[in-house]
């Protein structure tokens, strides 16, 4: 499938999630919550333990927030619904974000990216970020324990406090070090020779992309009509 | 209008660069900037700190760059932020742009060039962060914005005050905590940044107020 | 042609950082050349500048003098798209847009808006070459940093530079690969007809593997210096095998990253004593920094037994400590004297600093120091935290030959410390300093690779099918030339490039079997020689075999492609060029017998034409310039290309087309000569290209007879007889500059040796 009409689907399950009438909202983000959760990981990269975590710790906080009346000392429904409501946004958005991030390649956001004519500096800033993140997080890790085994003690927490301007310190510069001569190969690589570019990934479409898009104007028809959406 | 004098614009950084064009170190360290922000994430987790520091990979690309790079830093990381973890993190991207257009303005105003400017601008700071993040959190997710203080949100509601009012009485005082603590390590970050990374802004000197 | 004028770089004062001083340097296409000069000598900073990037790399250093890269100066900020660099870190070199080796190799063509197909092809066949291909579809953050360095040359290679910067590469690759990295970049550069220099630690690769060096050495340097006297003083430790305390043991170690992935160790047995050590062997990807991890606690071995145990004597807070690879990670103070004094045993870590050269750079950035000294300084922290155990990875890794000698000095020192010592490491200056370690070698886990290697090598190559086998006539001559060819193909890439003098020479000697010799009256000329570089090799050539008066003149046939100002500043070499507008036969006549006395020996002709009547009219002009001894050498491009091109779809072959002959001193198209086809029109958009040969070489065998010649040979040159025509593998792609269209070269060809049987009538 064409990445275009994923986003496209995406956008269509959060306006029908966010519109549709008390039993049919709750129905459709449940069912996209689950295939969300079931569906296989193309893409390699699967936050959806995470995901799972950060949505329970939502609900959470909104009954604590919402559901409970601290006067009356009991749950109040009216806190309830409100709490419902909210988690059916956090759901929803929850729901769509895996779905797109487990089914996307990043070669194939590349190669959107690319047939989009997305100027070069955008593409790249996005891809080097992405890329930074792990690059971060094993530095970060390297340079605790390279500090560690130095002996920057991080056995209470004024002295862990103390340890983060070193350790950061460390990252930074050593990151920095290395970013004036990646931004070199980077330049060498040719990502600033302006015109045309080719891709390895042809994006095409497939009946599937017909599919999605009769679907989602099906949904958009109904939301106008207003049946059985609000 | 008349031009500023040379002597304002190099405590004015903003404006004068175009980020977006050209410079592939300038580029490569925006991207940093917003891995950074996420990445301090991961590191007050490993270092068991209750505070999270997320800005600072914008305000330093903001501050030595201008305005448009720590927005896009502060965007992209937001947008990292909510694929990796949490989604809803994504509606916070007005509150990085804001952080980033105010700590480059600040620079003006010797934000980050001593340590006294580094803690008022940062109070600054985190109090434009909690009033323009509030709004959202209050009514767009209802109270829980995951990404902050929920827990004295919490505290404040069962006061029995409006949500709105609980969610700032709860949110600006750790974000001015926040990035003051934020502010006093780009602080020193940029005191002890070496010579050859300096080197490659223009502004990192007249900020860090080292000898020529 | 690289021309390096005056070169200075200096970084701002304050830092203590030798760099050279006005640097005058020439290299001719096609030639590998050495950078060397110990840490801190500006190798790094040359190669930078000869690329362009110093403003992204480091923008505070000021540059004066002029550096032109074939005719086009190189401006600082504005790098060239035909310049590739590597650099010695191979972990930050990923784009970011791809997650797996394929594709990641391919992105440079992608920039350069490649055709899909010859990505593929490319790819296929660099990774080949470079011992890719097990690993092809491996995903990236899998790979090792020998592997990943390796797919960063193959990128830069896959771009097609014609200036190829490579910088510090070496230490990342294993032993093995580093001996076939030079049989690569030297077919690369001949063939390419590029400039590739590399850079490396003095003492690390042998002078004599490149065709130029360039030493940016100061002779009286510190640390060099100060360790002859070190040296002296730490002999070897001997310790009696009575007082052996084991500091580490490892019993039956079984790890394995993933189930997908090579078993790293296979039931590892160690035993490490006090004060003594260990050597780490293995190629890249075998598991050595694995080790260093699991010594750590970092990660867990999947079963057997590891303990170390502190003794009592060493004050050390860490029974294990490591000095990693990186080194930028160890550092949290602002100055050398700060990071020295932090954490460690004092008296021990200033006489490491006085030792590995640190002295003078107390109040720097840890930072600011180049990276052979921010190593040693890791190496100093790290060693003066007196642990049980010191795991070194690399500890060489960016030293110079001086240097690495005060480190084996250090390590003796802290050996005397009760230290043990694991060492990591690919190099031989090491390994046999530390003969009496035991050793441990880790098994490479790609065994297809040593396949691969035995395919790519040139020399096993089975002999080609020939293009026309069933022409009785030349048969013989043909498997007797080819036996030639097999034992000249280091050079094919010469032959088959246009010129090539010095090797058709050797050739025709063979040819004839002997029975032509040049002498002092010979005459060579050469048509279609472009920009001379064939003739300038003949002429170094004759000139060092005693034949200074043979007479070298070169004629070009297409003005459009000629480089004149290179020709001008040739004239002092003692070969004549002229020119020939057009394809005008008397004119040709006329040259040789004006400037050869009519006595031309040899007529090389590198230009195969494409219409018929100025075939004929060439190859009579030149029947009527040669002696009756005279010997014609043509070289062709294999005719069957331009179908094999044109099936691909992406050449339009231009069956007839009149020569842009308006841009007689145009400046020729930019990489016109490393073309077996080139531009003839420019459309919008859209390059046509015509190939020299659009005949079959029955037509020129016809051509060639009916003037008079008899052919003694017809060979086929191909560098690798895998690639035929219909293997896409074939197709190169080049990096086209800004241009938006593709350029490809070719690379089998066909060559031609005839000799005039009598005379021929010189009035038609």
């Amino acid at each position: 499938m064409h990445p275009a009409s994923r986003f496209l689907l995406a956008l269509c399950f959060l306006t029908a999630a966010l519109h549709a009438e008390m039993p049919f909202n709750y129905l459709i983000v449940a069912s996209g919550l689950l295939y969300s959760f079931w569906v296989s990981c193309r893409s390699g990269f699967n936050p959806a333990k995470v995901f799972a975590k950060m949505l329970c710790l939502a609900l959470f906080m909104l009954f604590l927030i919402h559901g409970l009346d601290y006067h009356a000392r009991a749950a109040s429904m009216k806190g309830l619904k409100i709490m419902g409501e909210a988690g059916l946004r956090f759901a929803s958005l929850f729901a769509a974000t895996l779905w797109l991030v487990k089914r996307t390649k990043k070669e194939e956001l590349f190669a959107l990216m690319l047939a989009l004519k997305i100027p070069m500096p955008v593409t790249v800033l996005i891809f080097r970020a992405i890329w930074f993140v792990p690059h971060i997080s094993k530095r970060i890790k390297d340079v605790l324990l390279a500090h560690s085994l130095r002996g920057v003690k991080s056995t209470n927490f004024f002295r862990r406090f103390l340890a983060l301007p070193a350790a950061l310190y460390a990252i930074f510069s050593s990151m920095l070090l290395e970013i004036c001569d990646s931004s070199v190969t980077l330049l060498s690589k040719g990502i600033w020779i302006e015109g045309k570019k080719s891709s390895l990934l042809t994006l095409q479409w497939s009946y599937k992309d017909f599919l999605a898009a009769a679907a989602c104007l099906f949904v958009f028809i109904l939301i106008l009509k207003g049946y059985p959406f609000a | 209008m008349t031009q500023p004098s040379p002597g304002l614009m190099q405590f004015y950084p903003a404006f004068k660069e175009k980020p977006l064009k050209g410079d592939p170190f300038k580029i490569s360290f925006i991207a940093f900037c917003a891995a950074l922000n996420v990445g301090m994430g991961f590191l007050v987790q490993l270092l068991k700190l209750p505070i999270y520091l997320d800005s600072v990979g914008t305000i330093l690309a903001a501050v030595l760059i201008g305005p448009l790079a720590g927005a896009s830093s502060g965007v992209l990381a937001m947008i990292i932020l909510s694929i990796t973890a949490v989604p809803t993190a994504i509606a916070y991207c007005g509150t990085a742009v804001a952080i980033a257009v105010c700590s480059s303005f600040f620079t003006r105003f010797k934000f980050l060039a001593n340590m006294g400017a580094s803690i008022f601008w940062g109070l600054i700071l985190g109090i434009i962060a909690g009033l323009i993040s509030a709004p959202v959190t209050a009514y767009v997710f209802r109270g829980a914005s995951l990404v902050g203080a929920d827990i004295f949100t919490v505290f404040f509601k069962a006061e029995g005050r409006p949500l709105l009012e609980s969610v700032i009485l709860g949110g600006i005082p750790t974000d001015c905590a926040d990035k003051v603590l934020t502010s006093l390590l780009c602080y020193f970050l940029l005191k002890a940044m070496p010579d050859r990374i300096a080197a490659h802004f223009t502004e990192s000197r007249i900020l860090s107020a080292k000898p020529e | 042609m690289l021309e390096v004028n005056d070169l200075t770089l200096s970084f701002p004062s304050g830092q203590k950082i030798s760099l050279f001083r006005n640097l005058c340097l020439r290299f001719q296409p096609g030639s590998l050349v050495g950078v060397t000069g110990e840490s801190g000598s500006g190798k790094t900073a040359l190669l930078m500048a000869l690329g362009g990037y110093l403003p992204q790399w480091a923008p505070a250093c000021t540059l004066s003098g002029a550096i032109s890269v074939f005719g086009q100066p190189v401006r600082q900020g504005k790098a060239r798209n035909e310049t590739s660099i590597v650099i010695e870190n191979p972990y930050n070199q990923n784009t970011g847009f791809k997650s797996r080796v394929f594709e990641e190799l391919i992105v440079p063509l992608e920039m350069r808006a490649i055709p899909r197909e010859l990505m593929t092809a490319s790819a296929h066949c660099l990774a080949r070459r470079i011992g890719l291909s097990p690993i092809l579809h491996s995903k990236l953050d899998s790979l090792s940093g020998g592997e990943l360095q390796r797919l960063h040359i193959g990128a830069a290679l896959a771009a097609r530079p014609d200036l190829l910067l490579l910088d510090q590469i070496l230490a990342e690759l294993d032993s093995d690969f580093n001996q076939r990295i030079f049989e690569i970049l030297r077919t690369y550069a001949k063939g390419r007809n590029a400039i590739v220099l590399l850079s490396f630690s003095p003492g690390e690769v042998e002078f004599h593997r490149f065709d130029a060096i360039v030493n940016l050495s100061t002779p009286s340097h510190v640390s060099s210096k100060s360790f002859s006297t070190v040296t002296a003083s730490c002999g070897k430790t001997a310790v009696k095998s009575s007082e052996r305390t084991r500091v580490l043991k490892i019993r039956d170690l079984h790890f394995q990253y993933s189930p997908d992935r090579p078993l790293l160790f296979d039931g590892l047995n160690l035993d490490v004593f006090q004060g003594e050590g260990c050597l780490i062997l293995g190629p890249n990807g075998s598991g050595k920094s694995t080790l260093g991890k699991l010594l750590l606690g970092l990660i867990k071995p999947d079963s057997g037994s590891m303990e170390v145990s502190a003794s009592k004597e060493a004050p050390g807070a860490h029974s294990v400590n490591c000095s990693f690879q990186n080194p930028d990670l160890y550092f949290c103070k602002r100055t050398v004297r700060e990071e020295l004094a932090f954490g460690t045993q004092r008296e021990l870590a200033g006489k490491l600093a006085d030792l590995l050269g640190l002295s003078d750079h107390y109040e720097s950035n840890p930072y600011d120091l180049p990276r052979g000294l921010r190593k040693r300084l890791s190496f100093a922290i790290a060693a003066s935290c007196q642990p049980a155990v010191l795991f070194l990875d690399e500890p060489s890794q960016y030293q110079d030959a001086g240097a690495v000698s005060t480190l084996i000095a250090a390590m003796r020192l802290i050996q005397e410390q009760k230290t043990a010592l694991l060492i990591c490491t690919h190099d031989r200056r090491i390994i046999d300093e530390f003969a009496d370690f035991p050793r441990i070698s880790l098994p490479s886990h790609y065994p297809a690779m040593t396949k691969t290697r035995s395919q790519t090598s040139l020399k096993t190559q089975p002999p080609s099918p020939g293009l026309y086998a069933d022409k009785s006539d030349i048969g013989d001559t043909r498997t007797w030339f080819r036996k030639i060819w097999f034992e000249a193909i280091d050079q094919w890439i010469d032959i088959e490039r246009h010129t090539g003098a010095d090797n058709f020479l050797d050739l025709l000697v063979k040819t004839t079997q002997g029975a032509f010799r040049l002498d002092q009256a010979s005459r060579i000329l050469d048509i279609g020689c472009g920009q001379g570089n064939g003739l300038i090799a003949a002429r170094k050539r004759l000139d060092a075999n005693g034949l200074s008066k043979v007479r070298l003149l070169g004629v070009d046939l297409q003005p459009a492609l000629i480089d004149y100002a290179r020709w001008q500043s040739l004239g002092h070499t003692n070969i004549t060029f002229e020119t020939a507008d057009g394809i005008d036969r008397g004119l040709v006549g006329k040259m040789c017998e004006k400037a050869l006395g009519g006595k031309a020996t040899v007529v090389a002709c590198t230009y195969v034409l494409h219409e018929e009547p100025e075939l004929f009219a060439l190859l009579k002009a030149i029947a009527a310039g040669i002696q009756d001894k005279g010997y014609l050498v043509c070289t062709l491009v294999d005719p069957r290309w331009s179908e094999a091109l044109a099936s691909k779809g992406f050449v339009k072959v231009v069956q007839k087309a009149g020569l842009d002959r308006n841009g007689r001193h145009g400046a020729p198209a930019p990489d016109w000569r490393w073309l077996g086809l080139y531009p003839i029109t420019q459309n919008r958009g859209q390059t046509i290209y015509l190939p020299y040969v659009s005949r079959t070489l029955e037509d020129y065998q016809k051509a060639i007879l009916s003037c008079g010649f008899t052919i003694l040979s017809i060979s086929t040159i191909a560098a690798n007889q895998t690639e035929t025509p219909n293997n896409p593998a074939v197709f190169y792609p080049l990096a086209s500059s800004n241009d938006t269209s593709t350029l490809y070269e070719t690379s089998p060809s066909v060559l031609i040796v005839a000799r005039k049987l009598g005379a021929i009538s010189k009035s038609d």
